[in-house]
């Protein structure tokens, strides 16, 4: 059963996933529902390469998801380029902006480097809330819908196809960079600093790599989010909540495992779906389970049910 | 021989303390060359100085007649310096072979898009970076621990698996500090053998140790 690898199961069961919702359940508001958790689970992988890789924490990557919101949303409307064009210029914008912050920001450790991208967080939010002309300010703005082969992309059936086949690139990505030499490099930085120094690894040069990409995942869900949902509003794309979020994905999950960042994502999305029945009392069940899990569950939902999982079989 | 590595006059301090003065010595190529003192001497912030961890406040360092002070410790090691640590400074959560496949990174050049789509080349990196590892991992005697996580082995063993990663990028001379500290008797007597198969191969070896024993059977010379 060597052939089962973390990677091969993790891709194999999304595939599986992604085929069969549609079948399963046939109604448009759980294809939303499943758009969300696809859409904000490729942010979270791109996160958790930052976070659960290289150990260095982000508080502020929902600006990278604005600034791909907004890509799709301002190129066509202001720039006449279209919306798929617009999806790599997102792309690239994100990762010149956490090429050129990347620099001075990643020599901070910790604390430091938490409240910094902080900043950058807030910074991205306000910008896109002040320049109203642009982005029609706090109100948001309508995205057009993009055309693809002469279809204009617009049901939520469309986009949960897109959405859910991006996310199995994306994590496949992420599985290729965790097995390679970048992957080893980043776990090792993690793990320590000095030694990884000392064997020869540019500790600058992959931090910033690892930012660069992340930054890219966090504005490719961004894109998607924008044309999936066709509005967007500062808050609902860059606002500090939302980095809270992909952060709670990251770390609920489990850090330093690609299929957690998914499963992790699934929870964050489900949970207030689910909690509904407890109508005004949501938010506070939802804090509530969120500080159990961590209690209960530190190193990660899914790394601990596994760890049980395997502890039985012994 | 040959001078691989010359320190001359070389003094930090760290607030009030000095932690080295004025320290001089010339290391020729293809020694086992070891450094004895009471602990708190400064040995290992020579060792830091040397491997680039820390910048002397006067002095040079020059390896193979190249300045090198001031230099980034990744610089120096591709430049064929590989040290260990007093503290063990291993990757507790990579598996043993992952630990020095790391050790290889300064000789795996596949570009990050490659690394991205998994192209054949990266594959091939990869399993050659594997194969050197197994390799080494079996030289240093830890064949059996290939796949065990690092939190899971015991410290003798992550002793050897820390010279194994030094070894991992082909230095041309290697720092060991205290490789033999908290080791049995048969563990001591393996490390031994270890830095004398070492020295065999041509490595110079640069070597903090309490043990005098091990010190006397195994040095050229010492400080």
């Amino acid at each position: 059963m060597k052939f089962l690898t973390p990677r091969i199961l993790t891709v194999a069961l999304l595939v599986i996933v992604v085929a069969l919702t549609p079948v399963v359940l046939q109604s448009n508001y759980y294809l939303r529902v499943m758009t969300l958790i696809y859409v904000f689970g490729l942010a979270a992988i791109g996160l958790n390469l930052l976070m659960g890789f290289a150990g260095q924490v982000s508080l502020g990557h929902a600006g990278f998801v604005g600034i791909g919101a907004y890509a799709v949303g301002i190129a066509p409307t202001h720039l006449g380029i279209p919306g798929l064009y617009a999806i790599v210029l997102g792309a690239g914008v994100s990762a010149a902006v956490a090429a050129i912050i990347g620099k001075p920001i990643l020599k901070l450790r910790g604390h430091y480097l938490a409240v910094a991208t902080l900043g950058f967080g807030f910074l991205v939010a306000l910008l896109l809330t002040n320049e109203a002309s642009w982005t029609g300010g706090p109100d948001g703005m309508s995205v057009p819908r993009p055309v693809i082969f002469g279809t204009r992309i617009r049901t939520v059936e469309q986009w949960y196809w897109i959405t859910g086949g991006v996310l199995i690139l994306g994590t496949i990505i992420a599985y290729n960079i965790a097995s390679s030499s970048t992957g080893r490099a980043l776990r090792a930085i993690h793990d320590s600093e000095i030694a990884a120094h000392t064997v020869g690894v540019d500790i600058a040069k992959q931090k910033f790599k690892v930012f660069v990409i992340s930054a890219v995942y966090a504005s490719l869900a961004g894109s998607l989010l924008a044309l999936s949902n066709g509005h967007i509003t500062p808050d609902s794309t860059a606002g500090f909540l939302r980095s809270v979020e992909l952060l709670t994905m990251v770390v609920l999950g489990g850090l330093g495992s690609i299929a957690s960042s998914i499963l992790g994502t699934a929870v964050v999305v489900l949970l207030p779906q689910v909690l509904t029945v407890f109508h005004e009392y949501e938010h506070l069940v939802l804090g509530l389970v969120m500080m159990l899990c961590i209690i209960l569950m530190p190193a990660g939902v899914v790394p601990t049910i596994l760890r049980r999982i395997k502890g039985r079989a012994t | 021989m040959s001078t691989l590595l010359e320190i001359k006059n070389v003094s930090i301090s760290f607030g009030g303390v000095q932690a080295v003065r004025d320290v001089s010595l010339s290391i020729p190529e293809g020694v086992v060359f070891s450094i004895i003192g009471p602990n708190g001497a400064g040995k290992t912030t020579l060792f830091n100085i040397i491997s680039g961890l820390y910048v002397p406040q006067a002095g040079a360092v020059k390896l193979r007649g190249a300045d090198i002070v001031g230099k980034r410790p990744d610089l120096l090691a591709r430049n064929g310096l590989s040290r260990t640590f007093q503290n063990l400074q291993i990757f507790t959560q990579m598996s043993a072979i992952e630990n020095v496949m790391v050790g290889r990174h300064i000789h795996e050049r596949t570009s990050t898009v490659a690394q991205l789509f998994s192209l054949p080349n990266v594959l091939r990196e990869n399993r050659a970076s594997r194969a050197a590892a197994t390799k080494l991992l079996t030289y240093v005697g830890l064949e059996k621990y290939i796949d065990s996580m690092a939190s899971a082995m015991p410290y003798g063993a992550l002793k050897r698996l820390e010279i194994a990663r030094a070894l991992a990028t082909d230095p041309k001379i290697i720092l060991l500090d205290e490789p033999a500290a908290g080791c049995n008797a048969t563990e001591t007597a393996d490390v031994e053998q270890l830095i004398r198969r070492i020295a065999d191969t041509g490595v110079t070896v640069l070597l903090i140790e309490h043990d005098m024993k091990l010190i006397m059977r195994i040095s050229d010379r010492i400080l």
